[in-house]
């Protein structure tokens, strides 16, 4: 199954340990692409049905399909 | 046998054209427009067009009335950097010089565009506003551009560069900040003088230019961190399914910036219509609620026929600019004689407000966040059409 890159938006409460929350997603079997530690985001690929556990875990309060945005012009 | 003298004719009369070229070399060379002020008598006017060399100086075509000469001298003391030439009659003529100049030079004429949001009717420039431009970076070697931007206002989060190699993001740049006085045509930049940040989100070797999300918002998070009054946003993507929320993150950061940094982003509405028959829904990320979300308009101010508006209960598009047929710079790589040029999109009309909101951080004095876009929402200009097309209306230059 292909995996998708999602969004993953972290408690603010929980930033300051965003390596460990990381490192927690991992263990589901996904990739973390990309930490924006500033706005306590991660970006995940993640196999379509794990999302609902990564959606469980606890610190995350939002996970969306990440997108491709085009020039409008 | 003729009176002519061997069948060799006498060098032809000097041609008053009335146009004259003039070369400034070096890093020390001045200001076209001072330089051109100081070497024509006071009151008398002309018309002229330059472009930036890379490493210094400017080439400047200059017309005047024919006629009307200065010595070689009124430029040979100018910082010592300047070759003077008349381009028309420097063969014959050489001690002579034709340069048109004024000290009551009039400002090129305004794109119709900016007439359109009265920016000739300001004397705000954007100083002291910063805006961030997030698209496919910048042509840095475009003569109205050059020296202009340094390294570290430039970052890319696609791996590139900076540069612009296809040129939405220089159409987009230079309609935020394009100079008072361009190399040539109209005046297409609203804030000549805000400093501009470039953030390269679009991938810059494809021809789509597609941007990850997650890239626009490193952009959004480098520029905030820059000090960035506003962030201009071009890009989007129409919803996956019909009737979509919006995404509650998108609308989180734009939130967050705007409180903790005093960042406004706005974002182009999209150009999914096809009005008047198909309206389409605002596009992501425009549709936030925490996004100023730009609509397009045609030159009669109405609003434009890809403009997308509000359906499905989203909010209503925020305020509009000009869409349509919009003249700014474009990479030189794409045309090096003329690089200028139209484009239409609601792309078009995000940097106008952008630009706008920058005259407003200097009338205001560095007014920022939910204030200033308080005042950008309040400054419009009334239009015919309704809030779900235009939102309150025509986004206006503060006077």
């Amino acid at each position: 199954v292909s995996q998708v890159s999602v969004l993953v938006m972290i408690d603010p409460a929980r930033r300051d340990h965003l390596g460990d929350l990381a490192a927690a997603i991992a263990g589901l079997g996904v990739t973390v692409r990309e930490r924006i530690p500033e706005l306590g985001l991660l970006v995940v690929d993640i196999d379509p049905g794990r999302l609902e556990q990564l959606r469980r875990l606890e610190g995350v309060i939002a996970v969306e399909r990440s997108r491709t945005l085009q020039p409008l012009g | 046998m003729s009176d002519e003298t061997d069948g060799i004719n006498p060098p032809p009369a000097p041609r008053l054209t009335g146009r004259s070229l003039v070369m400034a070399r070096g890093p020390e060379a001045p200001e076209p427009e001072e330089m051109l002020r100081q070497m024509v008598p006071k009151g008398e006017s002309f018309q002229r067009e330059y472009v930036l060399l890379p490493g210094g100086g400017w080439v400047a075509w200059v017309d005047r009335t024919p006629d009307h000469l200065i010595p070689p001298e009124a430029a040979g003391d100018l910082h010592g950097s300047q070759v003077l030439f008349e381009a028309e009659r420097f063969q014959y003529l050489p001690r002579r010089i034709k340069v048109e100049a004024s000290r009551d030079v009039a400002p090129p004429p305004l794109s119709r565009a900016l007439q359109m949001i009265r920016a000739d009717e300001t004397t705000l420039t954007g100083r002291g506003a910063v805006i961030a431009v997030l698209d496919g970076g910048l042509d840095r070697q475009h003569p109205d551009f050059v020296g202009r931007i340094p390294d570290g206002d430039v970052a890319s989060f696609v791996g590139g560069t900076g540069d612009d190699l296809i040129g939405h993001g220089t159409h987009c740049a230079g309609i935020i900040a394009g100079p008072r006085v361009p190399c040539m045509g109209p005046r297409y930049g609203v804030a000549p003088d805000a400093r501009l940040l470039v953030a390269q989100v679009s991938d810059p070797s494809g021809q789509d230019q597609q941007a990850f999300d997650y890239a626009v918002i490193q952009g959004l998070v480098w520029a905030a961190m820059k000090g960035a009054h506003v962030a201009s946003l071009s890009l989007g993507t129409p919803a996956d399914r019909k009737c979509q929320k919006h995404s509650q993150i998108f609308d989180w950061i734009a939130r967050i910036l705007r409180r903790e940094r005093g960042m406004i982003i706005i974002a182009a509405c999209g150009n999914g219509s096809r009005r008047p028959k198909n309206l389409q829904p605002i596009f992501h990320p425009a549709d936030c609620p925490s996004i100023v979300a730009a609509a397009g308009l045609k030159d009669d101010f109405l609003v434009a026929p890809f403009s997308c508006g509000s359906i499905c209960n989203q909010r209503n598009p925020s305020l509009a600019a000009p869409g349509l047929r919009v003249r700014s710079s474009i990479p030189t790589s794409t045309d090096p004689i003329n690089p200028f040029g139209m484009a239409d999109g609601t792309s078009a009309a995000t940097p106008h407000v952008a630009g706008v909101a920058a005259l407003w951080v200097e009338k205001t004095r560095g007014l920022r966040g939910k204030k200033l876009m308080n005042l950008l929402l309040g400054g419009v200009g009334k239009l015919a059409d309704g809030p779900d097309a235009v939102g309150a209306g025509c986004v206006q230059a503060p006077k």
